[in-house]
């Protein structure tokens, strides 16, 4: 099931439906309070490399990397290779392609994305509308979507163009809206 | 998940019993979990009662392993599907015809058999990416482009099968491969070409061998599952030039076209040239704007019209070029090709820059220098938002015959509030072009994907009345697609279907591929 929601009715359907906080707020990750359960950040910086991301990522153990356009290149050269021991996981901020070339990836290895939310930021007022899907029933799986979500939170709320109002990406694509996905895959369980 | 038609849930799990002995206990998927990543997130069928959901997945790691699992399928009547890297997104992804069906994922047959720098060839198996045998032409320090699609994740033999494109010297990825190994689905083993001589020793040097030229009959069909083919290299040329060349103005590609015929036929341009709506300043394949020629946002290029309601703006074109070769000889192919330019498009505008071997540098290279070098890379196509069926019709190489088919496409697309500027327009050859136009597919909306379906029949059907047919169908659209081919009475599919149930009795390789049924689901379907 997916749902099309503004961000503060998706933060206040959350709250309520998360059963386990896990990042009860994003500043406790910021400050290496909380490890987060992604060992790897995937994020593509031209839709919008984020500091405060980076920075999370960084406090709480997990490895930030720049995929810089070309997933092929980084899954085939780090990523599979972190696969092969199937308990990594890992989470991204990419084009939906890309978003989908990982899912692919990951059935290569045993690997499947549990959660997905997909991120549009209107260009000009710079008001974001995120879409969920993917919930998985399983607790392990739920949880993972469930901290992607406070993660997308953070994203968002410490993204720069909060302050100018203006959406990431290309110059000329500024009128348009500006859309990513969020995921994460783990092992398959069942 | 669906069961095959007609099975029994006891015969299935005999079934899947038999398969685990066939490749062992860990290689075959049968939970929800992994069924789930099998399904094609850019299917048009995607949440409805017809989208064909597969029963189980089985992946084999050499040949005895397919042999074995053809001989399950035969003895229970289970449609099967093999897929090489399985990532053909645009073209069906691994959606199959069938509900029910097997899938066959090639991906740990991955092996790279041999790589010939002296010759300029490989042999190779069906998991292996382009990416991958760069990575090893790299490791081992061989002097050779690998020259693939854009996809740096494609397989070289799916690719090369479902008769792609690439944009350097070997652009048509289908002849770039020579000699195959084919399970029939019967289960025995060919080989075609050279490969078929004991002992090969020229196995990619020459696809044909003795007798009928069999190759093709395995490309884009149902006939037998691939599991090991010859493929050309490129050495590496002493001077390369990629350059991107511009036309200012809409119109501006018909004279671009009839040009670059002239000079594709003449031999001054040999690189598989795509040509693309040009938005200024912005390099078409390093931020090409892809959602522009599927019908683009209000004010952008090809979108419903300006911010105020105004006309669309309709871009100019480009293209990029590769030339290689002598160092002398590429700047007089270059002059030469300016000349032409300019005298055939007012305006028209270059940006270039020149490599000399060696190239060690080229891992640093731009995207779209390494498209053209055949370096894979996926950075030509970055910001993908949305998903799609491509349908690709192939032209003549005519400025005017395009300029005709376009307004026809437009006039469609415009029927579903979109527009139609021209998507990529790919030169395979130097005697024809490919048109690309897509039905955009959105995830979780049935009903938006219903009228997609309906303009891309629509499509077909135009497309069909100007003459013209797909180059590679979408696999939910292959019976359209197939059913344009229809010369005297469809005999060509007639043919088909005759080898068809000669070589696959019990009709258990990819039902519907390319639009082929098997005679028992003819039956049903009549
Ligand atoms: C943004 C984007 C860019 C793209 N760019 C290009 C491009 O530049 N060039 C291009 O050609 N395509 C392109 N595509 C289309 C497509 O995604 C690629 O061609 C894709 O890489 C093919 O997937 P694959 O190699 O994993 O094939 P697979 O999914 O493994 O196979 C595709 C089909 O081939 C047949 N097949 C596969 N393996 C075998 C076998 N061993 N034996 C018999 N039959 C077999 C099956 O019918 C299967 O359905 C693009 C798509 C997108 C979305």
């Amino acid at each position: 099931m997916s749902d099309l929601l503004d961000r503060r009715q998706f933060l206040a359907k959350s709250a309520a439906s998360v059963s386990v906080p896990i990042l009860a707020h994003p500043l406790a990750a910021a400050a290496g309070q909380v490890r987060l359960s992604f060992d790897i950040i995937v994020v593509d910086e031209r839709i919008g490399a984020n500091e405060g991301l980076s920075r999370v990522a960084r406090a709480s153990g997990a490895q930030c990397l720049s995929i810089r356009g070309d997933l092929p290149r980084v899954w085939f050269d780090s990523l599979r290779g972190a696969c092969l021991d199937r308990s990594t996981v890992i989470a991204g901020f990419t084009s939906d392609l890309d978003s989908e070339v990982m899912r692919a990836f990951a059935r290569d290895v045993g690997y499947r994305q549990v959660g997905r939310l997909d991120i549009s930021i209107d260009g000009e007022t710079g008001r974001e509308t995120v879409r969920r899907s993917m919930y998985s029933s399983l607790p392990s799986e739920f949880a993972l979507a469930s901290e992607l979500e406070n993660l997308v939170d953070l994203y968002l709320t410490s993204s720069p163009w909060q302050a100018s109002r203006v959406a990431p990406g290309p110059t000329s694509d500024r009128h348009g809206p500006t859309q990513l996905a969020a995921w994460v895959i783990a092992p398959i369980r069942a | 998940m669906p069961l095959p038609a007609g099975l029994s849930q006891q015969d299935f799990d005999g079934a899947i019993a038999e398969l685990r002995e066939v490749v062992g206990e860990d290689w075959v998927f049968t939970s929800d979990a992994h069924i789930e990543t099998y399904r094609d997130p850019y299917s048009p069928l995607q949440g409805t009662d017809d989208e064909p959901i597969p029963s189980a997945a089985v992946a084999p790691h050499t040949v005895e392993h397919v042999q074995g699992v053809l001989r399950v399928a035969n003895d229970y009547g289970i449609p099967t599907w093999a897929f090489s890297t399985g990532k053909n997104f645009g073209y069906g992804g691994t959606e199959t015809r069938v509900a029910g069906s097997l899938i066959i994922d090639l991906k740990r047959m991955n092996r790279i058999l041999e790589l010939n720098e002296t010759n300029a060839t490989a042999i190779v198996e069906p998991g292996v990416s382009q990416y991958e045998l760069w990575q090893e032409i790299q490791r081992r320090g061989l002097r050779l482009w690998v020259d693939g699609p854009s996809p740096a994740y494609s397989s070289i033999v799916a690719i090369g099968l479902e008769r792609g494109v690439g944009y350097g010297l070997n652009g048509d990825r289908y002849r770039a491969l020579s000699g195959l190994e084919v399970v029939l689905p019967t289960g025995e083993v060919i080989r075609t070409g050279m490969a078929a001589v004991e002992g090969s020793g020229a196995w990619a040097q020459y696809p044909y061998g003795l007798g009928p030229h069999v190759q093709g009959m395995f490309s884009q069909s149902n006939y037998g599952i691939v599991t090991k083919v010859g493929v050309r290299l490129i050495p590496h040329p002493p001077a390369f030039r990629s350059s991107l060349v511009i036309a200012p103005n809409n119109e501006d590609i018909v004279p671009m076209i009839d040009t670059l015929r002239k000079l594709r036929l003449g031999g001054a341009i040999n690189n598989a040239v795509s040509l693309g709506p040009h938005v200024p300043g912005r390099d078409p394949w390093a931020q090409a704007p892809i959602a522009a020629p599927m019908g683009g946002p209000p004010g952008a290029p090809g979108g419903p019209g300006g911010p105020g309601g105004g006309p669309p703006r309709l871009p100019g074109w480009s293209f990029r070029l590769g030339l290689y070769g002598y160092d002398r000889v590429v700047e007089a192919n270059w002059e030469e090709i300016q000349d032409e330019f300019n005298a055939a498009i007012p305006g028209a505008n270059y940006e270039t820059e020149k490599f000399l071997a060696p190239y060690d540098d080229q891992d640093n290279w731009e995207s779209r220098h390494k498209m053209l070098a055949g370096i894979p890379s996926f950075q030509e196509t970055p910001l993908w938002n949305h998903g799609g069926a491509f349908i690709s019709m192939v032209l003549p190489f005519d400025g005017q015959a395009y300029w005709e088919f376009r307004e026809v496409y437009d006039r469609v697309y415009r029927q579903y509030g979109r527009r139609y500027i021209g998507g990529a327009l790919h030169n395979h050859s130097p005697w024809g072009l490919i048109a690309l136009g897509a039905a955009p597919v959105v995830r979780d909306d049935p009903e938006a994907n219903a009228r997609s379906m309906e303009m891309a029949r629509m499509l077909i059907e135009e497309a069909g009345k100007l003459g013209y047919g797909e180059y590679r169908a979408p696999t939910p659209f292959a019976d359209e697609a197939a059913a344009a081919y229809a010369w005297n009475d469809h005999a060509l599919m007639r043919f088909f279907e005759t080898l068809k149930d000669t070589l696959d009795p019990n009709g258990i390789l990819a039902p519907g591929k390319s639009g082929i049924w098997p005679s028992r689901y003819r039956e049903d379907r009549a």
